[in-house]
C-alpha cells in the first residue's frame, strides 16, 4: 500500500538553492494576474460548494493518516514545544514548526518536468513519454517505477505509446504522425468533403482538424491522457499543441496537475482565496494533528499574503478553532435558506429616512443629510457607541429572567440568537472587504501625493501595513463571533471573552474611522496615530484569539449542531 | 413504415437545412430527475418520481419548506406534479397535497392555479420543475401573502 | 437556429439503406435528432423473442457528446434501471466522436448478450444475477415474454 510520504513529491532532496530560486523567478514571470483580494471566498460561505470543500472523501491511505491525528495518546503534547515566542507567531498567523512552499501548478509542474528528466536515464524511452506514463500514473513517480520494472513492454502497449505493435490502418498514405494536407478529403467524424488540413497518428486513423481541434478542446480541462479518436494511441503534447495551433497542451498538463493537487490535499491545498493561483505544499503533515487538539489553528501564508488554515482549508479563522469553523459553516449554509437576510450596502438614516451608503468599514454612521451620528449595525445613536461599551456586539440575552419558555418559543429564540451572531460575523466580513477597498483607494492618493511631493515610499509603508492590521483585526472579530455563539454564556470566561471582544471592535472602528480621512496630506500627518490604532488593534487581536483559546481548552466553547 | 417515406424525409431535410432540435421530453425529464436525485438543487425544495417504475415519468412528488418569517415557518407542504405528454412545451399541473391558504391555490382541490400563477401562466420551455417549486414558495412569502392565516398543520386537501 | 450536422444525415441515411440485423433506427418527423429504436433480443441470451424499444437522442454537440439513449421496453437487466437507463461505458466514459449510432446500438445487443452484474445500475437485479445466476435468467426470460413479445405488424 502507498505510504503518506509518496504523496510527496520525491524531488525536493535534490534540488539546490539555485534550482528553486529558478523557479521562483520563472513563476513570478509566469502568466498569472494579481488576484482579487476583496474577494474572500468566503462572501460565498453559503453557496460555497467548490472544490475547496473540506469533506473528506479521498483514498484509504490518506484516511489512515486522519484517524492517526484524532486518535493520538493524549498527554505527550509536549512533544512539540510551543514556546512564548511559537505562541506568539501562530497568534499572527504563522506556524514556525510547519515547513511548508508555496506553488503554482505551473511550478509543480515544471517540477515534474525536472523529475522526468532527473529519471530519464531509468527509461530507455523520450521524455515525452515518460511524460504521459507520470499522467497516467498521476504524478506518482513510485507507482511508475515499480510498475515500469514489473513490466515496461505491456505497460507502453496498456497506455497507448506502443505504435509499433499496433495494428495500422490500411492506408499506406496516412501512416505517419502529424499533420497533412488534403484535396477533397472525406472526415469520417463531421462527414463533410473539403480540402483541409489532417491530422493522424501512425495508427491512420485520420480526421480533419476542425473535428481535431473541437475533439482536444472538450477535453483539455478533464486532465486525463487524449487518445486518438478510434484507438487508445497516445496524443503527445507535441501532437496536441500541433493540431491546435498554440500551447493548449500546458492546459492539459495544469488540469492534469489540479487533479493531482485535489487527490493529495492532505498535503497540497489551493489557496481559498478567490482567483487566487497558489497552492501551500506542506511535507510534513504529522504536527497539523497536534495545532489543532490545542485549538490552535496551523495558519500558512500565500505568496499573495492570503492567510489561510491548512487544516480545514478556510480563511485564518482565530479565534475559532476548525471545529468551531466547521460547525459554524455548516450551520450558515442550512440556515442561509431560512434566513433571508437582504445584505444591502444602503440604510436609509434612522433619523432623516435619507439614503445612506456604507463606502468604509466603519460602522460609525452620520448622515450627510441631518447630521444624525448612528451604528450601522444596530441603527441606534452612536454616543453610547464611543463611550461606555459598545453595544451593539454583545447579544443582550433580554429574556436571561424569564425562566420556562416552550419549545417553539425556544427555536425561535435560537434562531433569533444564531440570526444575530451571523448578521455580526457578516457585517464584519462585508466592513473587512470595504476597509480594503477603501484602503486601496486611500493609497492610491498617498501614492500620488508621495510622487508630488517626493518622499520615499517606505514613509508610506505604515498606511498598507494598517489596512493590513485593520484587515485581520476584523477576520478575527468576526470569527469571534462563532465562538461566542457556541459557548456558554453564562460562564464568566466568556463575559470575559465578550468583553476582549467589544475592546477589539472599539480598536477596530477607531482605525476603521482613521481611514475615511480624505485629504492625503492629512493622512500623511496622521502616521502617529495609525501606528497607534494598528498597535492597539493588534494587541487587543491578540488578547481575544489567546482567550478564544481559553474558551475552547477549558470546553466552554463547544460547536453543536 | 416504410423506407420510401423516411427516405423522403431525408430529402427534405436536405432542401430545409435550418433546423432547432430540442432535447425530447423524456430525456429532460430524466435529466430534472438525475438533478433531483443528486440532490444538486436547493434544500428548500426537492422533488422525485412518485413511481419508480413510470417510464412515461408522469407523476411526481415535490415538498416545500416554507419560507421563513413567515406563517409557513417550519411546514413541509407536499406537492403532486403532473408532467404531461407534451412537457415541457406545456407546463406541468400542480397540486397541493398538505393544506395552504394561497391566492393561487384552489381551496377546494388544492390546485395550482395556472391563470393566477404567473409561473404557469408564462410558462417557458426552458422552465422546470425546480423553478416552480421555488416560484411557489417565493409566492408564499410575498408580503401579501406571507400573513395569511394557514389551516392546521398536518391537514390535506 | 442550426442545421443538421451532414455527419447524422449520413448516419440516418446509412441506417436506412444499410440496416444493423436486428436493430432498426428511424428518427421522429419532427425531431431528426431523436430516434426510436428496436433491439432484438441475442439469440442464447434469456431475451431471445424479445424485441425491444428504446429511444436515442443525439444532444447538440454530438458526435463529440454520446448519445442519450433509453429503453421504453420493460427489461429485467443488471445493467438497465427500472427507468431504462443503461449503464455502458461507451455512453458515458468510453465515448469518441469515431463511435456511431450503429455501434452503440450493437454495443447495447451485445450488453443483452452478457450482462455484467459487477457494475451494476439496477441494484436489486445484479444482486439477484450474482445470487441465483439461473434464477434471474429464468425472470428476465419472463419479463421478455411479458413485455418484450413480438407483436406483428399492427
Amino acid at each position: 500500500m502507498a505510504s503518506d510520504e509518496e504523496y510527496s513529491l520525491q524531488f525536493d532532496e535534490d534540488e539546490s538553492d539555485e534550482e528553486v530560486t529558478a523557479l521562483y523567478e520563472s513563476r513570478n514571470t509566469s502568466e498569472f494576474t494579481l488576484p482579487d483580494l476583496i474577494c474572500h471566498k468566503h462572501a460565498t460561505i453559503i453557496s460555497q460548494e467548490s472544490e475547496f470543500d473540506i469533506d473528506d472523501d479521498e483514498d484509504d491511505a490518506i484516511h489512515e493518516y486522519e484517524d492517526e491525528d484524532d486518535e493520538d495518546d493524549n498527554d505527550d503534547l509536549l512533544a512539540l514545544p510551543i514556546t512564548m515566542s511559537t505562541k506568539k507567531a501562530l497568534s499572527e498567523g504563522s506556524v514556525p514548526n510547519l515547513k511548508y512552499e508555496c506553488l503554482t501548478t505551473q511550478g509543480i509542474y515544471e517540477r515534474m518536468l525536472k523529475r522526468i528528466h532527473h529519471l530519464q536515464p531509468l527509461f530507455s524511452i523520450p521524455p515525452d513519454d515518460i511524460l504521459i506514463l507520470m499522467q497516467h500514473y498521476d504524478w506518482n513517480e513510485e507507482r511508475l517505477l515499480e510498475k515500469w520494472t514489473e513490466k515496461m513492454d505491456d505497460l507502453l502497449e496498456e497506455i497507448g505509446l506502443n505504435v509499433t505493435s499496433k495494428k495500422i490502418v490500411d492506408n499506406t498514405n496516412s501512416n505517419t504522425r502529424g499533420l497533412k494536407y488534403r484535396k477533397d478529403f472525406s472526415c469520417f467524424i463531421c462527414c463533410d468533403d473539403k480540402t483541409t488540413e489532417t491530422f493522424s497518428l501512425e495508427c491512420g486513423h485520420e480526421y480533419c482538424l476542425d473535428c481535431y481541434r473541437h475533439y482536444i478542446e472538450d477535453k483539455l480541462h478533464e486532465g486525463n491522457i487524449i487518445t486518438c479518436m478510434d484507438c487508445s494511441l497516445v496524443l503527445k503534447n507535441l501532437d496536441i499543441d500541433q493540431i491546435m495551433g498554440h500551447a493548449s497542451s500546458n492546459i492539459l498538463m495544469r488540469s492534469s496537475i489540479k487533479s493531482f493537487v485535489q487527490k493529495h490535499h492532505r498535503n497540497y491545498k489551493w489557496c481559498p482565496y478567490a482567483d487566487c493561483k497558489f497552492i501551500i505544499h506542506l511535507k510534513d503533515t504529522s504536527s497539523l494533528g497536534e495545532y489543532t487538539r490545542l485549538h490552535y489553528s496551523p495558519f500558512v501564508k500565500c505568496n499573495e499574503s492570503h492567510r489561510f488554515c491548512f487544516h480545514c482549508g478556510f480563511e485564518v479563522h482565530a479565534p475559532a478553532d476548525c471545529n468551531v469553523t466547521n460547525a459554524w459553516i455548516k450551520k450558515a449554509r442550512k440556515e442561509s435558506d431560512n434566513l433571508n437576510w437582504v445584505l444591502t450596502h444602503t440604510k436609509e438614516c434612522p433619523k432623516c429616512s435619507v439614503n445612506i451608503e456604507k463606502n468604509g468599514g466603519c460602522n460609525h454612521m452620520v448622515c450627510g443629510n441631518c447630521k444624525y451620528e448612528f451604528c450601522w449595525i444596530c441603527e441606534s445613536a452612536w454616543a453610547p457607541h464611543g463611550k461606555s461599551f459598545y453595544q451593539c456586539t454583545m447579544y443582550n440575552n433580554d429574556d436571561n429572567g424569564k425562566t420556562k419558555t416552550t419549545s417553539t418559543e425556544d427555536a425561535a429564540r435560537r434562531l433569533k440568537r444564531f440570526t444575530f451572531y451571523y448578521r455580526m460575523f457578516n457585517e464584519h466580513e462585508v466592513s473587512a472587504k470595504l476597509d480594503w477597498k477603501l484602503g486601496q483607494t486611500v493609497g492610491i492618493k498617498v501614492k500620488a501625493l508621495q510622487e508630488k511631493i517626493g518622499v520615499s515610499w517606505i514613509e508610506g509603508q505604515f498606511l498598507s501595513e494598517s489596512i493590513q492590521t485593520l484587515v485581520e483585526g476584523r477576520t478575527s472579530l468576526k470569527w469571534s463571533f462563532a465562538v461566542a455563539y457556541y459557548s456558554d454564556p453564562s460562564h464568566n470566561l466568556t463575559k470575559i471573552f465578550l468583553d476582549n471582544q467589544i475592546l477589539l471592535a472599539k480598536a477596530v472602528e477607531e482605525l476603521s474611522e482613521l481611514l475615511l480621512t480624505k485629504q492625503p496630506e492629512a493622512i500623511m500627518k496622521k502616521k502617529p496615530d495609525f501606528y497607534n490604532k494598528a498597535g492597539f488593534v493588534e494587541n487587543r487581536r491578540l488578547a481575544l484569539m489567546e482567550c478564544g483559546r481559553d474558551l475552547l481548552c477549558k470546553g466552554i466553547c463547544k460547536p453543536t449542531d | 413504415m416504410s423506407n420510401i417515406r423516411l427516405r423522403e424525409e431525408i430529402c427534405c431535410l436536405y432542401v430545409m437545412l435550418c433546423y432547432f432540435q430540442y432535447s425530447p421530453r423524456s430525456f429532460r425529464l430524466l435529466e430534472e430527475l438525475e438533478k433531483g436525485e443528486k440532490g444538486k438543487g436547493p434544500e428548500s425544495c426537492s422533488y422525485g418520481l412518485a413511481d419508480g417504475d413510470d417510464i412515461t415519468m408522469t407523476n411526481w412528488n415535490g415538498t416545500i419548506l416554507g419560507p421563513p418569517h413567515s406563517n409557513h415557518e417550519n411546514r413541509i407542504y407536499s406537492v403532486a406534479i403532473t408532467c404531461g405528454p407534451n412537457y415541457p412545451d406545456v407546463p406541468p399541473t400542480i397540486k397541493f397535497i398538505s393544506k395552504i391558504n394561497l391566492p393561487c391555490v384552489d381551496d377546494v382541490t388544492g390546485e395550482v392555479k395556472a391563470s393566477s400563477f404567473h409561473t404557469l401562466r408564462d410558462w417557458k420551455r426552458s422552465f422546470t420543475m425546480e423553478n416552480l417549486l421555488l416560484d411557489l414558495r417565493k409566492e408564499m412569502a410575498t408580503p401579501t401573502n406571507k400573513k395569511l392565516k394557514q389551516p392546521a398543520e398536518g391537514t390535506t386537501f | 437556429m442550426a442545421s443538421l450536422p451532414k455527419r447524422i444525415i449520413k448516419e440516418t441515411e446509412r441506417l436506412i439503406s444499410d440496416p444493423v440485423p436486428g436493430i432498426t433506427a428511424e428518427p421522429h418527423d419532427d425531431n431528426l435528432r431523436y430516434f426510436n429504436v428496436t433491439v432484438e433480443g441475442p439469440t442464447q441470451s434469456p431475451y431471445e423473442n424479445g424485441i425491444f424499444k428504446l429511444e436515442l437522442y443525439l444532444p447538440d454537440d454530438y458526435p463529440m457528446e454520446a448519445p442519450k439513449v433509453r429503453f421504453l421496453t420493460k427489461i429485467y437487466h443488471p445493467n438497465i434501471d427500472r427507468l431504462g437507463r443503461i449503464c455502458l461505458d461507451v455512453l458515458k466514459t468510453n465515448w469518441s466522436p469515431a463511435l456511431q449510432i450503429r455501434t452503440v446500438l450493437l454495443s447495447i445487443q451485445a450488453l443483452l448478450a452478457s450482462p455484467n452484474p459487477n457494475d451494476p445500475l439496477a441494484n436489486d437485479v445484479a444482486e439477484d444475477w450474482i445470487k441465483n445466476e439461473e434464477a434471474a435468467k429464468a425472470k428476465a426470460r419472463e419479463w421478455t415474454q411479458l413485455y418484450a413479445k413480438k407483436v406483428d405488424d399492427n
